[in-house]
């Protein structure tokens, strides 16, 4: 484990929270070489907005709140905003939104969007018999409407993740239909391996980090993009 | 911890206690059984007064004894049996405890912790409580009265007694060989992990068969079968797949998960086959009771070749395989050439199915038919042959001749395959009558001794070919990837 992810996990706990925040659950994908969006962090007061101009619009802004876990339930996301000043209206309605529903404003992250292309989910789950447990899901934001998810138990191997995505009822969806991007397999093996295999962040975080959830991961061709990334804190463990 | 399972599994010496001197306890009857199936090792009845117990010299407690036994029987009130494992340190190295009233009873906890201690303050090995026991063919020991003693290969594992009852006697009707059926209860202290990883590695095992409720040390079920490799095939039926404990859910993953889908993961990660029911556990035993997987660089083979009398039957038939993954594709293009060679009348059809009304295929003692069966095995090419007879029609010319001389067509044709034959199923459908099945009865058990696997129906024979190619597809799927 790097210092970046000790230390975050360290502060994450010490302030009392569950998990950590979104710009450092995307920190520690990153340096473990998984795509997610260029962004930038602002603080709670946002008022200087100049850093997200090294950022290509349409961009996407989201709040960072230690209470709010679904933030898509409560409009605590917002796409499409192409200069400063809409970035400014939207940070301004959405505060005022976070006071109605009584959640603190810890910041704002500011994202580039994502291509758009295949919307699926990759989790990751500490079982209390089968230890820690590998999840592939499409369907994105959908996926527990659809229900169209496959499991394993980590570590899994290249054999494993190929099984995995053979088990989706929707696997065609990848193939690209009806014009659409196809998703490269060998790419989406390895995000699977990178969460879920011998070297995976489930099996690295073990003991630290009990759930992880990128959804909607965004792949299209060679490209597999978490667009949003939540993770969970083992309970009780303090160190 | 790791433990020799051989004393266990192969106990020379056995005590019992909860026999009586006058009435027919369980464990009398247990004595009564290993005494019928001449059991070699020593029995020892332990009776406090008695001198003798069903005609063999009691002693009078366990520390009567020089040499630890093996395998201690135990079938007294649950109250009893902490004290008596306590006072049998030393003197035993498994205990099997029949009774009942631990963790599966209202106010029995106290008890269950009490026995838990008790096992581990003795060192013996306990299997249940609230189990049946053990059934060894080769050894002798037996659960109860009117179950096969055949031994052969399958292995099999049970947190319900009464299944490996249902099992060992529906497997005495249609000719089921064991190995050693495991009745393992509350598991207090031996898990199906630790037998499971031991039966994997008996050479006497062909096939594992478990059903589960729960497994606490389910991780290292599932390490001793990922590292079996599907070398022998492992059949899991798992039981309360419908109750959905619900978990705190604060991902979307967490809102997905459950029990079953967890269970389902590792049965399938470990490449194991999932039973859905008694039924199917028992036809996937019945067909892989033999099978032994190709080297795992074969590529797993989808094709069938199907050859029977019944044309709408053989329609369904390949609907009924399509379902299952496998293939019921157009001939090989040899076999093709040379069944069309043999010049078939009207209203034989050569192509997969290979569909051949009975009147014809009785015709000059079976000689088409002969020929047909030859070509299969030659120039099938290692797809799985499936010969499907309907015996009530069959019935209507000389049937038991004319079956025998089929069956005789397809023992010399795989004879001639040496041991490269393929996996070979014969569906014989009966009409139910006595006639049919009598006729079913003698070829089937002429065709357990050489590994052709009769079926009843060809949904039965397309749900073993099933599993076949999927544990086959898991092998080579790893080994190509390695």
């Amino acid at each position: 484990m790097s210092r970046l992810v000790t230390e975050a996990i360290t502060a994450a706990r010490r302030a009392g929270h569950a998990q950590l925040d979104e710009p450092t659950a995307k920190a520690i994908l990153s340096e473990h070489g998984l795509a997610v969006p260029r962004g930038v962090t602002l603080p709670a007061d946002a008022v200087e907005l100049s850093p997200i101009d090294e950022l290509n619009p349409p961009l996407v802004l989201k709040i960072r709140s230690a209470d709010i876990q679904h933030k898509s339930d409560g409009k605590f996301v917002v796409l499409g905003i192409t200069d400063r000043e809409q970035l400014d209206a939207e940070i301004t309605a959405m505060r005022v939104r976070a006071e109605a529903a009584g959640a603190a404003v810890d910041g704002y992250l500011v994202e580039e969007t994502a291509p758009a292309g295949v919307e699926l989910v990759v989790g990751g789950l500490t079982d209390p018999t089968f230890g820690p447990v590998l999840m592939v899901g499409l369907g994105g934001v959908l996926v527990e409407v659809l229900g169209d998810v496959a499991f394993r138990l980590c570590p899994i191997d290249r054999a494993d993740a190929e099984e995995m995505i053979e088990e989706l009822a929707g696997k065609a969806l990848l193939d690209g239909p009806r014009g659409r991007p196809a998703v490269d397999r060998d790419a989406l093996i390895a995000l699977l391996l990178a969460i879920g295999g011998p070297d995976g962040l489930m099996i690295q975080l073990a003991g630290q980090v009990s759930e992880i959830d990128l959804n909607p991961v965004i792949a299209r061709g060679e490209t597999a993009v978490a667009v949003d990334a939540l993770m969970l804190l083992t309970p009780g463990n303090a160190t | 911890m790791s433990t020799d399972f051989t004393a266990l599994l192969n106990p020379r010496r056995i005590a019992v206690i909860g026999a009586s001197r006058t009435q027919r306890t369980h464990a009398n009857r247990f004595i009564r059984r290993l005494v019928e199936q001449d059991y070699d090792g020593a029995v020892f009845p332990v009776h406090p007064s008695a001198r003798e117990i069903e005609g063999l010299p009691a002693i009078p407690s366990l520390n009567a004894l020089d040499e630890p036994v093996d395998f201690a029987f135990i079938a007294v009130p649950a109250a009893q049996v902490p004290d008596l494992l306590r006072a049998a340190k030393g003197k035993a190295r498994f205990a099997q405890v029949m009774s009942a009233g631990f963790a599966e009873a209202a106010h029995g906890q106290e008890l269950d912790a009490d026995l838990r201690e008790a096992v581990s303050e003795s060192g013996i090995r306990v299997l249940g409580p609230n189990c049946m026991g053990i059934q060894l063919p080769r050894a002798g020991l037996s659960m109860t009265e009117g179950t096969t003693m055949r031994p052969g290969g399958i292995a099999f594992l049970s947190q319900s007694g009464s299944l490996c009852l249902d099992l060992l006697q529906r497997g005495e009707v249609i000719g089921l060989d064991f190995n050693a059926v495991i009745s393992m209860g509350n598991c207090a202290d031996l898990k199906p992990s630790e037998l499971a990883a031991h039966l994997l590695a008996d050479s006497k095992t062909t096939v594992l068969a478990m059903y589960l409720e729960q497994e606490p040390t389910g991780r290292a079920l599932f390490e001793a079968m990922r590292a079996n490799g599907a070398d022998k095939p492992i059949v899991v039926l798992k039981g309360g797949r419908s109750q959905q404990g619900q978990r705190a859910a604060a991902s979307h993953t967490g809102a997905l998960i459950s029990d079953d889908r967890v269970w389902n993961a590792m049965i399938r990660q470990a490449g194991a086959v999932q039973a859905e029911d008694q039924e199917d556990l028992t036809l996937l035993l019945a067909g892989l009771r033999t099978y032994r997987p190709p080297p795992p660089e074969h590529a797993p083979n989808e094709r069938v070749i199907l050859f029977g009398n019944g044309g709408g039957t053989g329609v369904i038939a390949a609907d009924l395989f399509a379902r299952n993954g496998l293939s019921v594709g157009p001939l090989p293009a040899r076999l093709a050439a040379k069944l069309s060679a043999l010049g078939m009348p009207d209203g034989a059809s050569v192509a997969n199915p290979i569909d051949v009304p009975a009147m014809i295929m009785v015709r000059e003692d079976g000689a088409a038919t002969r020929r047909i069966i030859a070509n299969m095995f030659a120039e099938g090419g290692g797809a799985a042959i499936v010969i499907y007879l309907s015996l009530r029609v069959l019935a209507n010319y000389d049937a038991p001749a004319i079956i025998a001389t089929f069956f005789e067509a397809i023992l010399e044709a795989r004879a001639a395959l040496g041991g490269a034959a393929p996996t070979t199923h014969l569906v014989l459908r009966s009409d139910g009558s006595t006639e049919c099945e009598t006729m079913k009865r003698e070829i089937k058990y002429r065709a357990d001794e050489v590994g052709i696997t009769v079926l009843d129906e060809l949904g039965a024979s397309a749900r073993v070919l099933g599993a076949i190619h999927q544990i086959e597809r898991w092998r080579y799927r790893r080994n190509q990837d390695r």
